[in-house]
């Protein structure tokens, strides 16, 4: 696999919503601005996108809003520290994965201890989940270890260079290029084996 | 160029297909307004702090906040310069210090459990032996206090073990009467000072004034400690049974006393040349029931202690001691 340039990103037919990549859609935000302007700014223009990833992390739509919005506070709190769209912006993804790998982990141990429904009682979450693993690529995704799911999540949705993951996954770029080759033969493999 | 990966393609367009079919809610400003408005209240030491920063935030000049951004990424840039190669990044990062911090913890533990087995036992020897020989007796001041002569511990025969062997139980001519007369209550004791050597020199410590004696037990170059009927005693000296007798009357005590630390004085000041009785073995008669212990002190000087028949420190006259 060879990734794709950065200069590439721009040629790809992404909405402008869409992207999470600061500098795109959103403009510098001036250092003047206060929290409350700078959070109104960035929820325009990055809110659905954030949710979205987190979705595609937690696979649940009601979970993945309230992670984002936890981070949307986080970063509210910590605007003096951060008074740049790209550090914001970085905080933001930062702060979504890391609170997706937290409801993961957290949801690990829930689902252990907790009793099993009967077999004919959907949980609340299966409509969700269900709508998200319609496809038989996301299904095969959804096999994948939580780290080499982010690396693919965020390099083909996201569509951020390695730079960008290593810093929102708070790993190196070796292991970023580690975990996307190890995923892409997994998921690879588990496609042609379904197939 | 993504057309010729296949499977790149097929997952982007996946992700993406998956992607929009979810559709946040439109309330979500309004939600993260209302956690921000009911965020915790920050302590009030830190809420002053912020207020502070934020009013010196409000006057610093326009110009500063980019000065200062140039300045940080100047002292960064720097910083990362000496960094090693292997960590410097687009942006300062010090995740590296967690694994030194890791490794200096581990070695700190280390090295305490290295010196906690090493060095605690040998400090703990000394003071258990020192605890050791307070417990018995002090026999660390006496020469071969607390042990017979063959380095067994002393235990006198037909007498009560007690908790303190060391001192009055210690002396030689101490085992040679192994009868229930030479108990602490029928001795005269004058231990040695601190600074004596273990010298083979026998105890100039116990005289058994055996009820057969003269209860003024003064010392004799002789090996008699038979009763001397010496002066010191004036009255009753001679007579064994008459020492009860005083002893009960208790109105010559002090006079008693005096003979009695006479003659301990005397015993102490010829410690060199004093032999134990040879014959100490007591008579089958009980013991008198006054008993005279002097100590002398690591100084030289003496104490006296007279226990029974009226006898206390407090009648021991000023300046004797």
């Amino acid at each position: 696999m060879t990734a794709s340039e950065p200069s590439d990103v721009a040629a790809r037919p992404i909405h402008v919503t869409e992207t999470l990549v600061a500098g795109v859609a959103l403009g510098s935000i001036p250092a003047d601005w206060d929290a409350d302007r700078a959070v109104t700014e960035l929820y325009t223009t990055h809110y659905r996108s954030l949710v979205r990833l987190a979705a595609l992390l937690v696979r649940d739509i009601g979970t993945a809003e309230e992670v984002v919005q936890d981070s949307f506070v986080a970063m509210h709190g910590g605007w003096r520290r951060l008074r740049d769209s790209e550090k914001a912006l970085s905080y933001l993804r930062q702060s979504v994965v890391n609170r997706s790998r937290s409801v993961l982990r957290h949801r690990v141990v829930v689902d252990r201890n907790a009793p099993k429904p009967p077999p004919d009682m959907p949980s609340a979450e299966h409509g969700a989940i269900a709508l998200l693993e319609r496809s038989a690529v996301i299904a095969a995704l959804r096999t994948l270890p939580a780290r080499q799911r982010e690396a693919l999540v965020l390099r083909f949705y996201g569509d951020m260079s390695e730079a960008q993951i290593a810093e929102a996954m708070e790993i190196s770029k070796g292991a970023v290029k580690s975990h996307t080759a190890r995923a892409m033969a997994t998921l690879r493999t588990v496609l042609e084996r379904d197939a | 160029m993504s057309e010729a990966f296949g499977p790149e393609a097929a997952l982007r367009r996946a992700l993406h297909a998956a992607a929009e079919q979810v559709e946040p809610g439109d309330d979500g400003l309004e939600k993260i307004r209302a956690r921000v408005s009911h965020r915790r209240p920050m302590p009030l030491p830190v809420a002053w702090v912020d207020i502070a920063l934020t009013r010196l935030a409000l006057r610093v000049p326009d110009g500063f906040w980019t000065i200062w951004d140039r300045m940080a990424h100047e002292v960064r840039a720097v910083v990362e310069h000496f960094l090693p190669e292997r960590i410097r990044s687009d942006r300062l990062r010090l995740g590296w210090l967690r694994p030194v911090a890791a490794m200096g913890t581990a070695v700190f533990i280390v090295a305490a459990v290295v010196y906690m087995a090493v060095e605690v036992p040998q400090v703990i020897a000394p003071a258990g032996s020192e605890a050791t020989q307070l417990h018995n007796g002090g026999s660390g001041q006496h020469a071969g206090g607390g042990t017979g002569p063959g380095g067994q511990p002393y235990t006198q025969p037909g007498s009560k073990p007690t908790s303190f062997p060391g001192p009055s139980l210690g002396a030689p001519n101490a085992s040679a009467c192994p009868s229930r007369k030479t108990s602490p209550r029928g001795t005269i004791t004058s231990s040695p000072p601190a600074s004596s050597s273990p010298s083979p020199t026998p105890s100039p410590t116990t005289t058994s004034p055996s009820s057969s004696s003269s209860p003024s037990p003064s010392p004799s170059d002789t090996d008699s400690s038979a009763p001397t009927g010496s002066g010191t005693s004036p009255s009753g000296a001679a007579d064994p049974g008459n020492s009860a007798a005083d002893a009960a009357r208790g109105g010559q005590t002090l006079t008693r006393a005096e003979s009695l630390l006479q003659a301990a004085a005397g015993a102490r000041a010829q410690t060199a040349t004093t032999s134990p009785s040879p014959s100490p073995c007591p008579s089958s008669k009980p013991s008198p029931t006054s008993t005279v212990k002097v100590h002398p002190d690591a100084a030289g000087g003496l104490v006296l202690w007279a226990q029974g028949a009226g006898l206390g420190p407090a009648d021991i006259p000023a300046g004797l001691g």
